[in-house]
């Protein structure tokens, strides 16, 4: 896999969890709180080094929601001024992080309706949430290492493709979800609705982006042991 | 799925299940590992990021635009050519230098004093001055703190242009935390 | 030798005069602060003249009544930004670029700020604009009035 370290690099500088946003009421990092408290007391050099750690991430983000570099890059830039302006209102009863992660996501959904661009409609959220289960996503995978699939040019395309034909909010969650590793209760917080909701929305975008990539699927992944499946009993498809 | 995102224990967990869980696993890593990519893409662009974000900065810091200071008192004639010439110094300079070298070419190449110099007048026809075609302003993006925007276009109808009009109005508190 | 003469005389002159073009580095940008307000009979400040045709057009022409309450210019280089201070807040200006066109106007990408006397940012918008055409934001006021700032850039 490719720079996976890229995204966490810039928090790992300071942040005891990289690759993954502090969860909602856990402690704070220290020195993420410092520079927030530097600031807010107008300490551009701080703000600074909040930025450089995670603009890559909030750009990762809103470009897994509007799904355009331009846009994506403004979105980021929208979101830091809109950070440092309200820097004095932050409370802390959040991580810096997720606060901002909450600026990125509201301001990248804004963004898809102010430009009306022709979105999926969703499903019901509430209508489906019954619906969720184990046995509703297919077991298939698309066989070795993902990294390595990603490697392949087609594949990619595909699966941007398929985040592509995603609705917003089904897109948002998979995005918050894959690439933070948030948990339902911090997505519900993100997004202003329920858990419920987010497993729904988190199923749905699942299941569309299998179906979506269902050509690329091959069988059941290896055993238990690692053994790969005998080609022979991969049902056919 | 649940089991996969670590909201439910994977113990108890059937074989179908276990594949399920492998799959959605693998799926995050396909969406992580392309967002991450995209991430890479556009570092160029990243890296200048903070450069546009310091200037809007500075621009919600600026200080007011100086008032426009009264015009000092006229100086004399004299004190104005010279004070011209010391600013264009560099125009003067060159000034002189073509003077000399168009001199030295007239005189190489002007006619002779007895020669008859005859003097055509050629029409040229007048160019039509061409028309500036404007385009009407374009609101490329808009962020309205506690407000919603409407953008009006009055039309170029007696060529003074286009005017975009940004009609704001405030609204309700935003429900982010503090804001 | 006479005409040798008035050809050095000609050449000095036009020498000194004539100074060498310079790339368009900057553009100058005008800023009007107006207050709308509808009163018993139309009035129009004689400083608004140029944007008398405006007034009359929808959505301006929600009033009839039009002071200007101040107004700034700024000479602005491309990614150079600048502020002035307002009657009802505070106005802060980017030119992000100048884009020359053969055969049209320039155009010229702004990004705009207001904010309110409070420090509140009331407005943040980026535009792209011909040189020469005016942008409006405009806003409501307590008592029916409107705060409109009149910017315009060549």
């Amino acid at each position: 896999m490719s720079k996976r370290a890229g995204l966490a690099t810039a928090a790992a500088a300071g942040a005891p969890d990289a690759g993954r946003a502090p969860a909602a009421g856990a402690a704070v990092p220290s020195d993420d709180r410092a520079l927030v408290a530097l600031a807010q007391k107008g300490d551009r050099a701080a703000f600074r080094t909040l930025f450089e750690r995670y603009h890559r991430r909030a750009y990762a983000l809103a470009f897994g929601v509007v799904r355009n570099q331009d846009d994506a890059l403004d979105v980021v830039q929208d979101a830091f001024i809109k950070a440092h302006r309200h820097l004095d209102k932050f409370e802390g009863q959040a991580s810096f992080y997720t606060w901002l992660y909450r600026i990125v996501m509201n301001l990248a959904i804004d963004h898809l309706r102010k430009h009306k661009r022709q979105q999926p409609v969703d499903f019901t959220d509430q209508a489906v949430e019954n619906a969720v289960s184990e046995d509703a996503l297919l077991p298939k995978i698309i066989g070795g290492n993902p990294g390595r699939a990603l490697m392949d040019r087609e594949i990619r395309e595909r699966i941007s493709e398929a985040l592509d034909s995603l609705s917003e909010n089904h897109r948002a969650v998979l995005v918050m979800r894959e690439l933070d590793g948030l948990s339902y209760e911090e997505m519900a917080v993100v997004m202003q609705c329920s858990k419920g909701t987010i497993m729904s929305r988190l199923f749905h975008a699942r299941k569309n982006m299998q179906r979506q990539l269902a050509d690329l699927y091959q069988g059941p992944p290896p055993d238990a042991d690692g053994a790969a499946p005998d080609p022979e009993d991969s049902p056919a498809d | 799925m649940l089991a996969a995102d670590g909201e439910a224990p994977a113990t108890d967990l059937g074989p179908e299940a276990r594949q399920t869980t492998a799959a959605v696993r693998e799926l995050g890593e396909l969406v992580r590992g392309s967002l991450e990519l995209s991430a890479d893409d556009a570092e160029p662009r990243l890296a200048g990021l903070w450069d546009l974000i310091e200037r809007r900065l500075d621009v919600a810091e600026a200080p007011a635009a100086a008032p426009v200071a009264a015009p000092a008192a006229r100086p004399s004639l004299g004190a104005r050519i010279w004070s011209w010439l010391a600013g264009h110094r560099s125009h003067v300079a060159t000034g002189l230098l073509s003077a000399g070298a168009v001199a030295g070419l007239s005189m190489a190449l002007g006619p002779a004093p007895t020669e008859k110099v005859v003097v055509k007048t050629v029409t040229v026809p007048a160019v039509q001055p061409t028309v500036m075609t404007g385009s009407p302003p374009e609101v490329e993006s808009m962020e309205l703190i506690g407000g919603s925007g409407t953008v009006f276009t009055i039309g170029d109808d007696d060529g003074d242009g286009d005017t975009a009009v940004i009609w704001v109005e405030p609204d309700e508190v935003d429900p982010t935390e503090g804001i | 030798m006479n005409k040798s003469m008035l050809v050095i005389a000609g050449a000095l002159v036009l020498g000194v005069l004539v100074e060498p073009p310079e790339a368009r580095a900057d553009v100058t940008c005008s800023i009007v602060e107006i207050e709308a307000s509808s009163g018993s009979a139309p009035a129009i400040d004689p400083d608004l003249k140029a944007l008398e045709k405006k007034f009359k057009r929808p959505p301006l022409s929600s009033w009839n009544t039009f002071k200007k309450l101040g107004g700034a210019s700024l000479t602005l280089a491309p990614q150079q930004a600048g502020a002035a201070n307002l009657v009802h807040g505070k106005f802060g200006l980017l030119l992000r670029d100048i884009n020359e066109r053969p055969g049209k106007k320039p155009r010229l990408g702004l990004g705009i700020t207001i904010d309110d006397t409070a420090g509140k940012r009331v407005v943040d918008i980026k535009v792209g604009v011909d040189a020469g055409d005016y942008v409006i934001p405009a806003r409501p006021l307590p008592g029916d009035k409107g705060h409109l700032v009149a910017v315009t850039c060549k």
